[in-house]
């Protein structure tokens, strides 16, 4: 008898890429977009991670599903109260996703801010995947405004509690994330 | 005439269940959509991006890309291969790619991109743009 809750969890993934060159034409007003000389053309990939059919808690993806209502999430509604509205806003301090100490499988977030921000600056976020202590140093991936990063996770060195995010300006920005076990 | 070069890219998942064995995927319950992101604006750059393919893989890593501001690498093998974005003395090989798999980002300039095989060999093919 079927109880509703997933037997089998996994996160369909993929990567399209258009590197591009715009040449100024004749008249200087006028360009010219075409794909740069290599690759020719665009790049990309695509894959399945497999996930935890039982998720650390709710709060592995920041959103919930639209059919959603809150009585009916697991844990308690009030502790992970920081994304309402599906965002986390970010402050140019860092942030730990998560406390939860298991492998992470798979990791998407989005940099759901917008361009310009309140001071017309372009407000990155930036990513670090080896945070311990409550802090990180190796902020290495940089999401732009409504771009998005998504990676499958070794699943033995990569840790949820390990990535941690934060704003490069103090004007913020807000992001939609899932984190995995 | 002053060429100029973008990139521009897009990530995205579709999270999914299954409420029985062997049964039909829905969309994830505790998602209800499929999630994409696309920059706004590429960055412009001065000069062309290099595409590198055919690259082999061993269990020895091989620097891929350091002072670069984007990186892509797609595994064109059959073996898993982990990526390090770090080059400290404790670097862990944090991401995976099977085959078939790309993870494509703007990065830090101070990231040096490692890629590795856990064991036997694969392939892959990798772009930068700096």
């Amino acid at each position: 008898m079927p109880t509703g809750n997933p037997v089998t969890r996994r996160v369909i993934f993929g990567t399209y890429v258009v590197p591009s060159q715009s040449i100024e034409g004749e008249e200087t007003s006028v360009r010219h977009t075409e794909f740069q000389t290599s690759p020719a053309g665009t790049l990309g990939g695509k894959g399945i991670a497999t996930i935890s059919e039982d998720q650390w808690g709710d709060g592995w993806v920041s959103f919930s599903h639209h059919k959603g209502y809150w009585e009916a999430q697991g844990d308690v509604w009030e502790l992970p109260g920081e994304c309402w509205d599906g965002t986390l806003a970010l402050t140019t301090g860092g942030v730990q996703l998560t406390t939860n100490g298991d492998e992470c499988l798979f990791l998407y977030i989005k940099n759901t801010g917008t361009t310009p921000s309140a001071s017309g600056a372009s407000v990155n976020v930036l990513v670090a995947l080896d945070g311990s202590g409550g802090s990180a140093t190796n902020y290495y991936i940089t999401v732009p405004p409504q771009g998005s990063v998504c990676l499958r996770g070794d699943g033995v060195q990569l840790l949820c509690n390990e990535v941690y995010v934060k704003s490069h300006h103090s004007d913020g920005t807000t992001i939609e994330y899932i984190i995995a076990k | 005439m002053a060429t100029t070069y973008k990139v521009r890219y897009k990530n995205h998942c579709t999270p999914q269940e299954q409420i029985l064995d062997g049964g039909r995927w829905y969309l994830d319950s505790d998602c209800g959509r499929k999630l994409t992101g696309v920059n706004d604006e590429s960055p412009t750059y001065a000069a062309p991006g290099t595409l590198t393919t055919g690259v082999s893989i061993s269990g020895s890593a091989i620097s891929i890309a350091s002072s670069k501001d984007f990186v892509y690498v797609k595994n064109t093998g059959s073996t898993q291969v982990v990526i390090s974005l770090t080059s400290d003395a404790t670097a862990k090989y944090v991401i995976a790619l099977a085959e078939g798999e790309a993870f494509a980002s703007e990065i830090s300039t101070l990231a040096n991109v490692r890629v590795k095989t856990l064991s036997g060999t694969s392939t892959i093919e990798h772009f930068s743009q700096t």
